[in-house]
């Protein structure tokens, strides 16, 4: 991990694997602050510690600020995916996806799960999740 | 550069103004009056004085920087080291010094009146010291045409303090040589130039003092690298910028920004700005070329002329969002890799971005 992404910094905490580091990709306003967490198996939990974020459905980010970054029937999760092959760069484009959703009047331009937008979700009022 | 139109414009109506007054009373030089006539002039002239408020132009900096309050910017009151002022305590705190200094203004002499003289090289002078203030530089002196400029303080990190001392010295340069160079040459005049030094002394090697008796005392420093930051300045070529090692060191730019002093004929005239042989402590000096650094920056553009801007803050959210839809087209296309900054490149030595689609559930 470190040599992949010498931003970040790893730790094991009860076994779990815990990778903190700031980051801004190219083209990025802010400087953001990552947390990676995995036990080994398991599907990383992924968070954004800062900016600080309103989170919501339309940018894939649930209200303890962790990411949504995979659908799991594209890829069920097992331990020998390494984290450092997909989360991060996973974490990284979602990224550049939230500034462009910053920037484009709020439309997620990176591709979604089938089961993310379907016509009934169209219609509900956002605000109620 | 646009940021300095305000200044340029100054400039030019005094050049105007001064012209038309010369053919006015070339003109009328042979009547009756003429004396009455031409000791009217100064009363329509442009004021050359100006507040602490930099003009409007250079606030097109406003989106590239965090503009401190100026408002109460005194000279020679470092506020952070304010306390210090009429006592007799003493403070060690890192600090990078700049000194600015504008050379060939006896050659307005020859071609303008002290009036015009006045209110161009107070707006020169202004300019420096604005730019200095945006920065968070903190004007110490006025020597002359000169102005010497600490840069730093208790809330700023050194690299931080030394890239504001050279982005605005570098400004400042540029403006002078290009700007206002353009506006002489239609006068004949020549020469005008500036000339700038910067050090840093750490914490350990730079002393906050009252120096000085009674009412006449100066907050100041007592460091090595204050005192050589006008030394280096003196080996500086015309438009030149001359820096230190630590300066140098903290910048942690290209190794090719920086050169040895030379003269014309290419030969090192003066590696060492201080040697201390007792200490053995030698301390180098350098040419920056501070052009490329200016051109490095990402908020500063050339036009079609090559003449460098500041980008608007349209401007420069266009070009970010191109940025972003580039990293978007090739996450989109399965082309993506991660490189170890965290940026999206096409580059295949970065991590290769596997296929996945974002989820809610």
């Amino acid at each position: 991990m470190k040599e992949s992404f010498p931003f970040l910094e790893c730790t094991i905490i009860k076994d779990v694997l815990v990778c903190v580091g700031w980051v801004q990709p190219d083209g990025c306003k802010d400087r953001y602050k990552i947390k990676i967490e995995y036990v080994a198996g398991h599907e990383p939990r992924s968070t954004i510690l800062y900016p600080k974020i309103e989170p919501c459905r339309d940018i894939h980010m649930y209200s303890n600020h962790s990411l949504c970054l995979h659908y799991p029937p594209d890829m069920w999760w097992n331990e020998r995916i390494n984290i450092h092959e997909y989360t991060i760069p996973w974490v990284l484009e979602w990224i550049v996806f939230y500034e462009i959703y910053l920037l484009n009047g709020n439309k997620w331009e990176g591709r979604q799960s089938p089961t993310h937008f379907t016509e009934a979700d169209q219609n509900i009022n956002r605000n109620i999740d | 550069m646009n940021i300095f139109d305000s200044y340029t414009n100054r400039v030019k109506n005094a050049l105007q103004q001064s012209r038309a007054s010369r053919l006015m009373s070339e003109s009328y030089s042979n009547f009756t009056g003429a004396d009455t006539l031409v000791k009217a002039r100064p009363a329509a002239r442009l004021s050359g004085r100006m507040s602490m408020q930099p003009e409007n132009s250079l606030l097109t900096l406003d989106h590239v920087i965090t503009r401190p309050d100026t408002s109460n910017a005194q000279i020679g009151l470092h506020p952070d080291f304010r306390h210090l002022k009429g006592t007799d305590n003493q403070e060690y705190h890192y600090i990078t010094s700049a000194f600015i200094d504008i050379k060939g203004s006896t050659n307005l002499n020859d071609n303008y009146d002290k009036e015009t003289i006045y209110t161009i090289t107070n707006t020169i002078q202004s300019a420096a010291i604005h730019v200095c203030l945006l920065f968070g530089g903190h004007i110490q002196r006025l020597q002359g045409d000169g102005v010497f400029v600490y840069f730093g303080g208790k809330n700023i990190s050194k690299v931080e303090a030394v890239k504001n001392a050279v982005t605005a010295t570098a400004m400042f340069t540029y403006f002078v040589q290009n700007d206002l160079q353009r506006l002489f040459e239609e006068d004949g005049v020549e020469n005008i130039c500036t000339r700038t030094g910067i050090d840093f002394g750490d914490d350990d090697d730079v002393l906050w003092a009252n120096f000085g008796v009674g009412n006449c005392t100066e907050l100041t420093t007592l460091s090595l690298h204050t005192s050589l930051a006008p030394k280096m300045q003196s080996y500086a070529g015309r438009n030149g910028i001359i820096v230190g090692q630590h300066v140098k060191d903290r910048l942690q730019i290209d190794e090719k920004s920086f050169d040895l002093v030379r003269d014309s004929k290419g030969e090192v005239i003066k590696r060492y700005i201080y040697e201390g042989r007792k200490r053995n402590f030698y301390y180098t000096q350098y040419r920056f070329n501070w052009f490329n650094y200016l051109k490095s920056l990402p908020y500063i553009k050339a036009d079609a002329q090559g003449n460098l801007y500041v980008v608007s803050q349209e401007e420069q959210e266009q070009e970010r969002l191109a940025k972003l839809r580039s990293s978007a087209t090739l996450i989109n296309s399965g082309q993506a890799y991660t490189d170890k900054a965290g940026n999206i490149t096409s580059n295949s030595e970065g991590i290769k971005n596997q296929p996945h689609r974002f989820h809610y559930e």
